[in-house]
């Protein structure tokens, strides 16, 4: 028992004499050749521990930066997505406002009580140009009712349904329309022919058709107000011994894509 | 176990727990970093006797000094008086007892910062600021109480493994005995 007391004794006594010789001069800390070996190994078993726990940390940064970037890629995707549909939105609706300002400014100048309308759907065979707009004689729409898009002439009403319409496009072969050449005054009558283009029938071969001359309507068959373009003159024909001369006329509404028309509840010439 | 090779086993404890203590908890914020050294020392201390807390204590505190760079002494007085105290209670502490180690470790962590608190005071080393010491010292005891039994369980292992090494030795339990 006395030995490990003098054993504590001795360490404690050693403990204070080293305590005091550094406290002296604590700047100046001396750690000897044993402290000096120790340090040496210490050291580099310090730095490899640091190295191990940076190394650990970097990986579980990356990993957790990789669990974020994930998840930040997933909602830069969902937001790339929902702007991309937001922008097309954005450009159906901008499309469609032009459209509709265009049928506004046409409503205004045409003057009388014009319904706007969406086209709701085609008639789809080869022969026959019908269109379906989502407007019908609850709303006022009545049978042979003009219909017009901003840049022109688009047909006339077909049948109506309380809700609906039918329209028949220029272009059908039911169709026809009198017209006048806006600059030579020529009148005529533009008859669809089932395609792209009509014709333009009845042309005295006493007058100069141009090509690119724009065609509006006369008026006179009480179905149409005067002065709706109807198209421009594409090419003429003239066939030998016939009496009239004729022209195929490219319409001046794109009825292949349209979608808002206005029916002209009050325009037609015969009110 | 050769004689010498416990003594080796625990100062290879030592200097990793030092090696550990400045290269990884170092770095734990907030004070929550435990002090496995002060955690080996008292479980071979508890478990040796005093002779073997007072040497292990002494070297302890030395490698401590050595490592954080403050003036040799310091913690070398610190843990020793730490070593000698667990060493001399031997026979009253069953570190076999669920909560026994636990218990002492938060003791001694608080008791041991307090210590070192005086002894800079009174070498006039620098000025300590009691609560901040005491706050400290309160958060690290609460860390070592729960890692005291797994670090005692992993010197128990270390010993027995070191003792299968070497079956036709004698177990020498206390070498300093």
């Amino acid at each position: 028992m006395r030995g490990r007391i003098a054993l504590a004794g001795l360490l404690l006594a050693a403990a204070l004499m080293l305590l005091t010789l550094q406290v002296r001069q604590p700047e100046r800390r001396a750690v000897g050749p044993v402290g000096a070996a120790l340090l040496a190994v210490l050291g580099p078993a310090q730095t490899g521990l640091a190295r191990v726990s940076d190394s650990v940390a970097r990986l579980w940064r990356l990993y957790t930066d990789i669990g974020r970037l994930r998840i930040e890629n997933t909602r830069l995707r969902e937001d790339v997505e929902r702007l991309g549909q937001e922008i097309a939105r954005l450009r159906e609706q901008a499309q469609a406002t032009q459209r509709l300002e265009r049928l506004l400014d046409f409503r205004t100048a045409t003057g009388g009580r014009a319904i706007g309308a969406r086209v709701i759907g085609r008639d789809t065979s080869q022969w026959f140009a019908v269109i379906l707009v989502d407007r019908g004689s609850r709303d006022g729409v009545r049978r042979n009712d003009p219909v017009v898009a901003a840049e022109g002439l688009v047909g006339r009403v077909l049948t109506v349904s309380p809700t609906t319409s039918q329209v028949l496009l220029i272009t059908d072969v039911r169709s026809a329309v009198g017209v006048v050449l806006q600059q030579s005054r020529e009148a005529g009558v533009v008859e669809g022919q089932g395609h792209a283009v009509v014709r333009l029938k009845y042309l005295s071969r006493a007058r100069d058709v141009t090509i690119g001359g724009v065609v509006i309507t006369s008026g006179l068959t009480g179905l149409f107000p005067r002065g709706l373009p109807v198209g421009t003159v594409v090419s003429l024909v003239r066939e030998q011994g016939a009496i009239y001369q004729e022209a195929l006329v490219a319409p001046a509404v794109n009825l292949d894509h349209l979608e808002e028309v206005l029916i002209l509840a009050e325009g037609r010439s015969d009110r | 176990m050769t004689p010498m090779a416990r003594p080796l086993l625990l100062f290879g404890l030592l200097f990793t727990g030092i090696a550990v203590d400045g290269a990884w908890l170092s770095r734990v914020l907030w004070g929550l970093a435990p002090d496995l050294v002060l955690l080996v020392l008292l479980s071979a201390a508890v478990r040796g006797g005093l002779p073997t807390g007072a040497l292990l204590g002494a070297t302890a505190g030395y490698l401590r000094d050595l490592a954080s760079g403050t003036p040799l002494g310091v913690y070398t007085f610190a843990y020793l008086v730490a070593g000698i105290a667990a060493g001399s209670m031997m026979t009253m502490l069953d570190f076999d007892q669920r909560r026994v180690p636990a218990a002492t470790a938060a003791v001694a962590t608080v008791l041991l910062s307090l210590l070192t608190g005086v002894v800079v005071v009174v070498t006039g080393l620098a000025t300590v600021h009691w609560l901040e010491l005491l706050w400290s010292g309160a958060i690290a005891a609460a860390v070592n109480a729960v890692l005291a039994r797994p670090v005692d369980a992993l010197v128990r292992g270390a010993e027995r493994a070191a003792r299968r090494r070497h079956p036709a030795k004698p177990i020498a339990y206390r070498v300093f005995r």
